[in-house]
């Protein structure tokens, strides 16, 4: 169950990142990622009761992200700062930062409950630095309709780097989890004692 | 890490976007402003185009159509203006944090300046200006001066060199014996523009073997490095006028411009004098020079203007 949690997740998340980075991939869409998401969830939800905030949030990201199967990422930048297609796309980076923020409470969850605290400790340090490092770009970006074109060009490359590296170690400690298994890990308790 | 964590942080997010709009919005230009332009066309020789300079808002770049001016009965379109491709890179000169600096050229000829019916000359200092978006502006745009007169033929203009360092320089050589009387700025910019003369024969001969040798002096390249209160010769302001030059001999003038001023200069600084026989004369050494604008100089520019309108 949680193999096949987490797989679902992973994979929805790479959707996701594959329709961000390459504009004209839009068959790859959102929607079909966060759908991944949402029944992957589904399915830890069922088995440890307490994934009900990613579930919802995913659910609302699959009907939030349909639009951006008919658009193209790089069309909206055209549009100007202020257009409706920009508020959109910000308002769905935020929501991306609390699915991930509440896949990060998920994931801590069910290292507590299989008490795997290497796994539970490592999760924490990431979560910590991605959200640290997020909650910077998305904080930054704001700033991007007031920079001169110097700034600006430079801002941008070193902010997708950042938050495609951080998007990597997030997928990386996903596919750390589905690594788990369901039944009660003997060996790892022996080891402890 | 706790929710309310979360929440902080995209509210922080979210007022920070509220306030950059905000910033944002308060730094765009109503219309386009055109910056100061002091140029001067001496229509007996040149044709040549004038390059008009405007600020306008990155977000909505307006493109000159056409412009129409007191006193020439007909528009005056661009030239070399291509961009006609939609969705494309806007041209521009520089890019500031808000806006473009961006050029219109203008083409007049003399068929469109009606010099004769003007008493050979005419001038104007604003334009009525029409954007592709449909809008126009009377845009003040400095002064611009058209002019007829032959050039003299006293001097022989040997070298002739400029920089992007906001000098210039042109040394020339006497056809006969004249005396200069005056040297002076035109559009009151003696503020902005000094002129240094030099008449040192023993050191100017030197450029001669500019033309046989094809060498430059070496303290041409040294004079070049020098700054402005090191280089050679009288101001143009001080008590030098006038003084006599024979057939043959040389004068240097050194022009330097104000390298913090916000407007463009394509105009030629005037010598007048006499020659033996008693003829006036009256010779112009041209200069070209363009400020490169920072942004401090932009949002002042705007704060001006804005002002001026207001």
């Amino acid at each position: 169950m949680i193999y096949r949690g987490f797989r679902q997740v992973f994979w929805g998340l790479i959707l996701i990142l594959i329709e961000i980075h390459i504009i004209a991939f839009d068959l790859l869409a959102d929607p079909i990622g966060y759908y991944l998401i949402f029944t992957g969830v589904s399915v830890l939800n069922d088995h440890f009761g307490l994934a009900s905030r990613a579930r919802f949030i995913s659910l609302a990201l699959l009907l939030v992200s349909i639009p951006t199967v008919f658009i193209e990422n790089g069309a909206i930048q055209q549009m100007g700062a202020f257009s409706g297609w920009n508020i959109y796309q910000n308002a769905l980076e935020i929501l991306n930062l609390v699915l991930v923020f509440f896949l990060f409470q998920l994931m801590l969850e069910v290292a507590r409950v299989k008490g795997v605290s290497e796994l539970s400790k490592r999760t924490m340090t990431t979560f910590k630095f991605y959200m640290g490092t997020m909650f910077l770009v998305l904080f930054s970006s704001t700033f991007a309709v007031n920079m001169t074109t110097d700034f600006l060009v430079p801002y941008e490359l070193i902010s997708v780097l950042l938050s495609l590296s951080m998007y990597i170690v997030f997928l990386l400690l996903v596919s750390e989890y589905s690594k788990l298994t369901d039944e009660y890990d003997w060996d790892r308790l022996d080891e402890k004692v | 890490m706790s929710k309310k964590v979360l929440w902080l942080g995209i509210a922080s997010i979210l007022l920070s976007w509220v306030l950059n709009y905000a910033y944002y919005q308060s730094n765009q230009l109503d219309s386009p402003i055109f910056l100061d332009h002091y140029y001067e066309v001496n229509t007996a020789y040149d044709e040549q185009p004038l390059t008009f300079y405007y600020l306008t808002n990155k977000e909505n770049p307006a493109e000159v159509q056409y412009v129409t001016i007191d006193g020439i009965d007909f528009e005056v379109y661009p030239v070399g203006n291509h961009s006609f491709w939609e969705g494309s890179e806007p041209s521009y000169e520089q890019s500031f944090r808000h806006q473009y600096l961006k050029s219109v050229t203008l083409e007049f000829n003399e068929n469109i300046l009606a010099l004769k019916e003007q008493g050979n000359s005419f001038s104007f200092e604003r334009m009525e200006v029409f954007f592709n978006d449909q809008s126009s502006i009377v845009a003040d745009i400095g002064k611009v001066n058209f002019y007829r007169t032959e050039d003299s033929d006293v001097f022989d203009s040997r070298m002739s060199s400029s920089s992007n360092q906001h000098w210039s320089h042109e040394a020339m050589l006497t056809r006969e014996p004249i005396t200069i009387e005056q040297i002076s700025v035109p559009f009151d910019l003696n503020k902005e523009v000094a002129i240094k003369v030099e008449t040192n024969q023993q050191r100017l001969e030197e450029l001669e073997n500019l033309s046989h040798k094809g060498e430059i002096p070496e303290w041409i390249e040294e004079e070049q490095e020098l700054k402005w209160e090191e280089k050679s010769g009288a101001l143009s302001t001080e008590d030098i006028f006038p003084f006599k030059l024979g057939k043959g001999e040389w004068v240097s003038l050194n022009m330097y411009f104000n390298p913090n001023r916000t407007s463009y200069y394509q105009f030629g600084i005037k010598m007048e004098g006499k020659t033996e026989k008693g003829e006036t004369f009256i010779n112009y050494s041209p200069i070209n020079d363009q400020p490169y604008l920072n942004q401090q100089q932009v949002d002042k520019i705007i704060a001006e203007k804005v002002g001026e309108e207001e």
